[in-house]
């Protein structure tokens, strides 16, 4: 009986997938397309990825199929990305920012951000500073005037960037104290006392937050949020600039794809972007979902790299 | 947690099971992950990773029964390679080569996959007994559990170094040591930058695990079998006379080690980033200590088989325990598993116990009961079996390496993995050839990220303190479980001796 909405929408995908494939490049797609995914399978970089192909092979006739190249911080997938052939049967989710930092920090690598064909992004995960529930500190204010070295939890390495970024922002001195596997278990520290808060993404504080473990001192966006409309925004606190932050799931082709099939792709691109598939799933699981174009992407990025860039010297400390 | 609630919704799962097409997606899971299981390099991260496309047209119920088949299921079929071919078919079943392969090689194999078989279901349905049972205080015993405790947790975990050394104590200290070095190439997840890469970005993301455990064990084994020629037993007559039936009575006239292996599975497996691997060494280590007899431990005990077979299984319980509690991982299955959950439409974490709650109860169903269905489907078989052993190696030779590189390339498609695999293979078969004792290698292996970042994490929290370890009264109590671990042997040689002078002194 529940099986059935399934078989429905493999019709439905077998039939949106005769259509539209006539008007396309003839050459493409020439196959199976690869999906470069710079993370391990389960973490939030492949979901989206994953929802993403679904979406494409539902007006596609090919298999649209997830490869998972972990390393380095995101730095390996976009390695490979960077160099595949550019023929549209290649492309890749970027971690926006963790490609960005080892380039500023003046690391080597072998990929130009700039050069990377964007084709557009599906969510801007921005962040939000969490303490316990228990906690002495309800306001930023309250951190800034505590008179101690605060120590917060991080994961990863743009989360670690963020954190530092804020500290820098507040003038606060912080202790951050990194290694844990997932944002989750960062935020898990702060409950059992590892340390007195953390900066994760806020769809991920809201999900974790669901036993009311933690509480919410500030959201860093420039305007009021769904998932925490109470707490105040990082403009309301005098911090603007720290809106600019945030883990963006971006896609983009190998920079050289011929202007026919890059056309052709970004149309598939789109209307996968748009699928019923993908906002049923983000009505269905609250994970953050923020279309964008690629000009949108490039220009969000941008803006990450020149705050970024202000604070090299913090980020390159160790 | 109302128990009304569980009772409703085991009462959906079970209807679920009989009437809608459950019970095939079940068997589905469990021959699968019987397969994935047994092949060397293939396990439970690469079965579920498989398996997430594939769930997209099935509803949430059916996919909870096709993943719990694997994962009630992957934990036997590894044993099976272990006992038969010393080649773990996955990385927690590398504890039980220490006495199946033994029991092989004297012909016993057929009591060995019985007394595996047995432990492995058993300990599935108490690992989902204690998830049960322990629901509720889930949320304490996961808060107990701060980095200082995982440094002692691994610590415990590295004394099976001890237990595995057999006597060749400098030998296995410079093979453990060789894991560690291994552990720390690659991203450094403390302080952010990449180690020992010499160039090549694969190594970015560290020497991979399962690739390493191929060479070591299934490629160096083989290489060693085929030069020494003959079949892997060298008593056929034993081998005919299949004990099967001697392995499963085993386990019920040891209930003691089965239901501390159980509960060490269970407990250990819901530590989230320390894992089953761990659980199924302390599990050994532990049986080997307290036994009556540990000089018997290596040689073939079938209370080597039975312990860390039951912790096995049982850690598939545990490992939901932090899942269900805050979303997060126990194991690397869990972590795979969390993506399938969310590409579902399910967020991970307490919310599921609240709204989903016969989602879980599927789960725990048939993850209980596939451990026993891969054990009696594997039971039907384990005669023939077992008779694998008796074949020439010369045959067995190219299908075992065939088999081995495809699962080094299968698991990320990635011919680098092969040649880790390979790399490995030649430092197996090095050990082997004169003498080193390969599992210390991997329990560091295992070990050496935990037990840094652990560390690492416990001096920043604590701010240079080193007292932290000892000033928090579960890593205190966990320090003297390694005293204790460590100094038992000695006390054990101690009275020996005095006994022994007692009874020439008159």
């Amino acid at each position: 009986m529940a099986r059935l909405p399934g078989i429905a929408t493999l019709v439905a995908a077998g039939a949106l997938a005769l259509m539209p494939g006539a008007s396309l490049a003839q050459s493409w797609p020439d196959g199976d397309i690869d999906l470069i995914i710079p993370s391990g399978p389960g973490g939030g970089f492949d979901v989206y990825g994953r929802v993403l192909a679904r979406a494409m092979e539902e007006t596609l006739d090919v298999n649209v199929l997830p490869q998972n190249v972990s390393g380095g911080g995101g730095m390996r997938g976009a390695t490979v990305a960077y160099q595949a052939e550019p023929d549209g049967q290649t492309f890749a989710v970027f971690n926006v920012p963790g490609i960005i930092e080892p380039v500023i920090t003046g690391e080597d690598v072998s990929y130009d951000i700039g050069q990377i064909d964007w084709l557009g992004a599906m969510a801007f995960n921005q962040y939000i500073v969490m303490v316990a529930a228990d906690s002495p500190y309800n306001t930023i204010d309250d951190l800034r005037a505590a008179g101690e070295t605060i120590s917060f939890t991080a994961y990863g390495s743009s989360g670690i960037a963020a954190n530092r970024i804020l500290c820098a922002e507040l003038e606060l001195d912080c202790q951050i104290i990194t290694g844990y596997p997932s944002n989750n278990e960062a935020l898990l520290g702060v409950v059992r006392g590892d340390a007195a808060a953390s900066v994760p993404p806020i769809s991920t504080a809201a999900a974790f937050n669901t036993g009311g473990d933690l509480k919410a001192i500030m959201v860093m966006t420039s305007g009021p949020t769904a998932l925490f409309p109470d707490t105040p925004t990082a403009s309301d606190a005098g911090y603007p600039a720290v809106a600019s932050l945030g883990l963006i799931r971006a896609f983009g082709l190998p920079p050289g794809v011929p202007a026919e099939t890059r056309a052709a792709f970004q149309q598939v691109f789109d209307t996968a972007l748009a699928a019923e598939s993908v906002t049923a799933w983000v009505a269905e699981t609250g994970n953050a979902y923020d279309p964008m174009s690629g000009e949108e992407l490039s220009a969000l990025i941008a803006s990450q790299t020149e705050l970024l860039t202000r604070y090299r010297d913090v980020l390159a400390a160790e | 947690m109302a128990d009304i609630a569980v009772i409703d919704a085991l009462q959906i799962s079970l209807s679920a099971l009989v009437g809608s097409g459950g019970a095939f997606y079940l068997l589905l899971g469990t021959i699968v992950g019987l397969v994935f299981g047994i092949i060397p390099g293939l396990g439970g991260p690469t079965a579920l990773a498989l398996l997430i496309p594939l769930t997209f047209g099935l509803d949430t119920t059916a996919a909870m029964f096709l993943a719990g088949g694997i994962m009630g299921a992957i934990p036997f079929g590894g044993s099976v390679t272990a006992i038969l071919l010393n080649t773990p078919g996955t990385a927690p079943n590398a504890a039980t080569v220490f006495d199946g392969y033994p029991m092989t090689l004297q012909g016993r194999a057929g009591e060995a996959l019985g007394a595996a078989a047995a432990a492995s279901s058993l300990g599935g349905i108490f690992g989902i007994l204690i998830l049960f049972a322990t629901l509720p205080l889930a949320r304490e015993i996961i808060l107990l559990f701060s980095p200082p405790e995982f440094f002692m947790l691994a610590v415990l975990g590295l004394c099976a170094i001890a237990v595995s050394s057999d006597g060749k104590m400098l030998k296995g200290l410079i093979a453990a040591c060789f894991g560690l070095m291994i552990a720390f190439v690659g991203y450094d997840n403390v302080g952010g930058g990449v180690r020992f890469d010499f160039g090549f970005d694969y190594l970015w993301d560290g020497i991979p695990l399962i690739p390493s455990l191929i060479g070591l064990f299934a490629i160096a084994q083989i290489v060693s079998l085929f030069l020494a020629g003959g079949s892997i037993t060298d008593n056929p007559s034993a081998v005919r006379v299949s004990r099967v039936g001697d392995g499963v009575l085993a386990v019920f006239r040891n209930w003691g080690t089965l239901l501390r292996g159980s509960a060490i599975g269970a407990l250990v497996g819901a530590v989230p980033g320390v894992g089953g691997t761990v659980a199924a060494f302390l599990s050994y280590s532990v049986t080997v200590q307290t036994s009556k007899e540990p000089e018997t431990f290596g040689k073939g005990n079938v209370l080597g088989v039975i312990a860390p077979e039951a912790s096995n299984n049982a850690r598939e319980g545990g490992s939901l325990i932090p899942t269900l509690a805050f979303g997060i991982p126990g194991s690397a299955e869990m972590a795979v598993f969390l993506g399938l959950l969310v590409l579902h439409g399910l967020q991970p974490g307490p919310s599921l116990l609240l709204n989903h709650m016969d989602v879980i109860t599927s789960l725990m169903l048939s993850i209980a009961i596939a451990s026993v269905l891969a054990s009696v489907l594997c039971l039907m078989v384990a005669r023939k079996l077992a008779l694998i052993t008796l074949i020439d190696v010369n045959f067995l030779v190219p299908i075992i390496l065939a088999v081995s590189l495809v699962g080094a390339y299968a698991l990320k498609s990635s011919m680098y993995d092969v040649i880790v695999a390979v790399v490995f293979g030649a430092v197996g078969y090095l050990m082997i050839r004169f003498d080193y004792p390969r599992l210390p290698l991997v329990i560091a292996l295992f070990l050496g990220e935990i037990l840094e970042v652990s560390y690492r994490q416990s001096m920043m929290i604590a701010r240079g303190d080193w007292t932290v370890f000892f000033t928090r009264p579960l890593s205190l109590g966990l320090f003297v479980l390694i005293v204790l671990s460590l100094s038992v042997p000695f006390i054990r040689y101690l009275l020996r001796r005095r006994a022994a002078k007692r009874a020439v002194a008159p």
